[in-house]
């Protein structure tokens, strides 16, 4: 790329943020900073499954160590609340660098955009968010796939399926890659929960199958609940790209609620994610609702930019 | 409408089991003529098959170019890509192992000298002893670190086990079973889920 494309590249960018920040703002919702670094054990604690290699480290003068922040969520809730009353609400959003290692061990920076909601009453503050993502890229005309589980679901049928936390962590990480043979293998004792996980991970099984299979055999009514909170956010939101995944597991242990991904076409990777984090505002002193999600932006931009060249090449 | 799969099939000794596994399930896999083009196109089943070295599959899936790919979990873990493993295909199988020239290496004092083509698995399998050690990557006849001093184990592949036992090897220990998966992108498997799944279906029948 040349200086004079790239001056145009970041023109371009600009002005998709901008729009972005104006759309995100008219909504009510406050732009906010957060912290460059991140203290190593908050994150450790908080993030168990982690692997902190993949994170750049710094040490100040007392030799304590810190990352640089390789996730804004807990960098903003550690702010936010300990200065909350109870009952207050708040919407922010961000536009900030997040910072880890790449495959190679390059270290690389990635643009993100992202809304915190905290308070506000809990299906409501869902759709309201699944919304806001659903304009945002309506309003570059990008269309996108979400799929939609739900985090405490799972820790709460993993609960019943082991009390040791290594293999907690092992059947999580096989849920992330959904393999079902290190499942199996992991769980040895044949039970009606350990059915129901493989039963989740079949994609055969709608969300109703798995409703039956927990009513019929009289499961846990927590896990009937949180199977329904998924049901109601879909009838809600009644969108056709919406496929409803109750093995979907998030890399933060943090979430313990319904959680998102989202996907568009040509792109590799999820383009965004979130869900609700409720219990990590507890870590900071409290418990209130939250939830937020973010999105990466280079995708975004580099979709932009295609379909306004796709545009312009067909109306001439 | 009916989506496209990108296919990505390791080149070399997996193959003839992949291609037969495919057959089995209904896909018969077209012919490459003199085994030079790299990727075939299944008009039939609107697939595209991209034949690649078995390293290199985790990649392909992982950007995209391929939606799904068959591959042994040994370069899968090596590879560090984040993708669904979404069926062991029983094939390939073997096992990771841990061997010497002496059964007593680890009962060694200070630093263990492992040779192996496998850094991550050797460091996932020391993770949680407190051994400590140190690993030197090769890329081929890994059997010979221990005979010339070089380390004093390996960590490799065991198949019929001729190998280690013609330089003098024994087993110490099974470090991980290895088999075939197959394995997706996970942008691919939310939008082309039906394609993958009826696949997936289909491949496991014949498992």
């Amino acid at each position: 790329m040349t200086i004079l494309e790239e001056i145009r590249f970041v023109k371009k960018r600009n002005e998709i943020l901008n729009t972005l920040m104006r759309y995100t703002e008219k909504k009510d919702y406050v732009k906010v900073e957060s912290d460059l670094f991140e203290e190593l054990f908050d994150f450790v604690n908080t993030n168990q499954r982690f692997d902190t290699k993949n994170f750049i480290k710094v040490e100040d003068r007392e030799g304590n160590i810190f990352l640089l922040r390789p996730d804004i969520t807990t960098n903003i809730i550690k702010q936010v609340i300990p200065r909350l009353n109870p009952g207050d609400s708040l919407k922010m959003y961000y536009l900030e660098k997040i910072y880890a290692y790449n495959a190679r061990g390059k270290m690389k920076s990635k643009r993100q955009f992202g809304v915190e909601m905290i308070g506000g009453k809990s299906l409501q503050t869902e759709m309201e968010l699944l919304s806001l993502i659903d304009g945002i890229l309506d309003m570059y005309k990008i269309s996108f796939y979400i799929e939609i589980g739900n985090q405490l679901f799972i820790d709460l049928l993993i609960n019943k399926l082991t009390t040791d936390g290594s293999i907690k962590r092992k059947i999580k990480d096989a849920l992330f890659k959904k393999n079902e043979s290190t499942i199996t293998a992991l769980i040895q004792e044949e039970s009606l929960y350990k059915t129901l996980l493989l039963n989740v991970l079949n994609p055969r099984n709608s969300i109703t199958d798995i409703k039956s299979y927990i009513i019929e055999n009289k499961l846990d009514e927590k896990l009937l609940k949180e199977v329904n909170r998924v049901i109601e956010i879909s009838e809600k939101m009644n969108q056709e790209n919406i496929t409803l995944d109750l093995s979907l597991v998030s890399p933060y242990d943090y979430y313990n609620g319904p959680i998102f991904k989202g996907y568009i076409e040509g792109v590799s990777q999820d383009i965004f994610r979130g869900g609700r984090y409720d219990t990590l505002t507890e870590n900071f002193g409290i418990l209130t609702r939250a939830l937020g999600f973010s999105l990466d932006l280079e995708p975004l931009i580099r979709e932009v930019i295609k379909h306004d060249k796709e545009t312009k090449y067909s109306t001439t | 409408m009916i989506k496209k799969l990108n296919i990505a099939l390791p080149k070399g000794r997996l193959s003839k089991d992949v291609f037969n596994l495919l057959e089995l399930a209904g896909y018969k896999v077209p012919k490459i003529e003199n085994g030079r083009k790299l990727v075939i196109d299944d008009e039939i089943n609107n697939f595209s098959y991209y034949f690649v070295k078995p390293t290199d599959v985790p990649t392909y899936v992982d950007r995209g170019v391929c939606d799904i790919g068959i591959n042994g979990m040994d370069t899968l873990i090596e590879s560090g890509k984040d993708l669904y493993e979404l069926l062991d295909l029983g094939i390939g199988r073997c096992k990771m192992v841990l061997a010497s020239t002496s059964k007593d290496v680890l009962d060694k004092q200070g630093e263990l000298v492992i040779a192996t083509k496998f850094p991550i698995i050797s460091n996932n399998y020391f993770k949680a002893s407190n051994q400590a050690v140190s690993l030197i990557k090769l890329n081929g006849s890994v059997e010979l670190g221990p005979i010339v001093n070089l380390s004093d184990a390996i960590i490799d592949i065991y198949e019929t086990g001729s190998t280690l036992h013609a330089n003098g090897l024994k087993v110490i220990d099974e470090v991980l079973p290895i088999s075939s998966y197959l394995v997706a992108n996970k942008a691919s498997y939310r939008i082309k889920n039906k394609e993958i799944n009826d696949l997936i279906e289909s491949l496991n029948e014949v498992i």
